[in-house]
């Protein structure tokens, strides 16, 4: 295999680790709010919350993308294939980010909530100091293999002409009539790429388990 | 968590003392009555044991005093605001009645992703809007108060149970209360390391702090308060001086409830 084929493939790389990274950061921010609304006192905001996540979880990732750039483009919006692929991965991610920290928040010692009132704290202080630095610790490791998801399944972006791992390697492999090794490579960078994620989630995990109260 | 959107509301009234006072408060859970009309006042200084049997609601009725459980019938005056059942208080008219009155949990409830000192620290600047450096200054004190000032840069993970409701203790004392609610402080502790927290709590009462402690110490409850409350089914069912309640109750309920105890 040339050099050159390999860095062909390689160049898919950035565009992976951006995409993972710009729809991770969109969906763990949107997820907030959205699980709020999750567990409002309200129904009509709980029933828009459920409604949402379920629409957001239960429509195929690449229908998302397809919607999002083919669908939406009427000549007022029209997205590259980046921002579309960003757009529908991010909100896939907001609503499992939300159910996520829905699951964290139930394991959180209601000891927690009752010494911010004893001592008076405001809702803000509340979640800012005590609730949301325990939620971050409890969710790490769901939020860490969903984002090894993520990463894997970002390469349905290809679909839409994302030139990341995937893409690359498809068109080098057109190119060249060669199908195996370049897929073996795409699969080891796949690989190479998600060891860190893991990683770096046990060893936080080990280092801030002890400080949450369960 | 709904501890807010309560059913109380709050007026001024003009009468001094007592401190803290009681009218026919009651708190049902759906057709489950847990407090009946419960009349109950407190001088400053004054430190009142309450005693009984497991689910006769001494720890709610602590917890209806801070609207950490808002009751659902009666009224609650502190000092001179008063806390009407039925209708919701402020926002600003509950902190301000929390931070008028410290509580201590059975299960400590420290955080445990801050440092011992940060524990200690944290609401003095977010509720006092103390700056840090006056924040950890108190902190340092009352942390050496209660014989702890090794472990400010500690988690509390590293603390024992019993250096763990000092710490708690600490944390209530920094935001300056007149009153101080323990709810079964030593009910998680071993008895030797419960005994570390009784002596801080005996110096606390001796210091003038107004307490109101629920307890299974009958030691306690004897020597170190002025006042022994004992309840049962919701109610109180005795009240009086410490030694004449624990040594001679009256009543047939509170003689049952005491002769179980003692005969352990």
């Amino acid at each position: 295999m040339t050099q050159d084929i390999l860095l062909n493939i390689a160049l898919g790389v950035p565009w992976t680790i951006a995409l993972t990274a710009v729809s991770l950061a969109i969906g763990m921010l949107l997820g907030i709010p959205l699980c709020a609304m999750r567990m409002s006192k309200l129904g009509l905001l709980r029933a828009i919350a459920n409604i949402l996540i379920l629409t957001l979880r239960a429509i195929p990732p690449i229908v998302w993308l397809f919607l999002i750039f083919f669908g939406l483009d009427t000549g007022y919006v029209s997205f590259t294939p980046f921002q579309a692929a960003s757009i529908g991965l991010g909100l896939i991610t907001a609503a499992n980010m939300a159910e996520i920290y829905r699951g964290a928040m139930a394991a959180i010692h209601p000891g927690q909530w009752e010494a911010t009132h004893a001592l008076g704290m405001s809702t803000w202080y509340r979640f800012y100091d005590v609730i949301a630095p325990q939620l971050f610790r409890v969710a790490l490791p769901s939020a860490a293999s969903y984002a090894i998801g993520l990463l894997k399944d970002s390469a349905i972006a290809s679909t839409i002409g994302v030139n990341e791992i995937a893409y690359q390697a498809s068109h080098v492999s057109q190119r060249t009539f060669r199908g195996l090794d370049i897929y073996a490579v795409a699969g080891l960078l796949y690989i190479l790429l998600s060891l860190p994620i893991a990683w770096a989630s046990r060893w936080a995990d080990l280092h801030l388990r002890s400080r949450v109260a369960r | 968590m709904s501890l807010e959107s309560s059913s109380t509301t709050v007026s001024s009234l003009a009468p001094k003392e007592p401190l803290l006072r009681l009218e026919a408060v009651g708190k049902t859970f759906g057709t489950h009555v847990v407090l009946e009309d419960i009349d109950l006042s407190l001088a400053p200084g004054e430190v009142v044991a309450i005693i009984g049997p497991s689910g006769s609601g001494k720890s709610t009725l602590l917890r209806c005093i801070n609207q950490l459980e808002p009751p659902t019938s009666g009224r609650v005056t502190i000092r001179n605001t008063a806390i009407e059942a039925g209708h919701t208080p402020t926002r600003r008219e509950l902190m301000a009645l929390r931070r008028s009155i410290g509580m201590v949990f059975q299960s400590f409830n420290l955080f445990p992703h801050l440092t011992v000192l940060r524990n200690v620290s944290l609401a003095q600047e977010r509720v006092m809007g103390r700056s840090r450096e006056a924040a950890d200054k108190v902190s340092m004190q009352l942390l050496s108060r209660v014989g702890l000032a090794d472990k400010a840069q500690q988690y509390p993970s590293r603390c024992s149970g019993g250096q763990q409701q000092r710490i708690a203790i600490a944390r209530a004392l920094a935001l300056e209360p007149e009153i101080m609610l323990f709810d079964e402080p030593t009910s998680a502790l071993d008895p030797e390391l419960g005994l570390e927290v009784l002596a801080v709590m005996r110096e606390l009462a001796e210091g003038g702090m107004t307490m109101i402690v629920v307890t299974h110490e009958m030691h306690f409850a004897e020597d170190v308060s002025d006042r022994v409350i004992i309840m049962a089914d919701g109610k109180i069912v005795e009240q009086g001086p410490s030694r004449e309640v624990m040594r001679s109750p009256r009543t047939e309920r509170a003689q049952r409830f005491l002769h179980a105890v003692k005969d352990r």
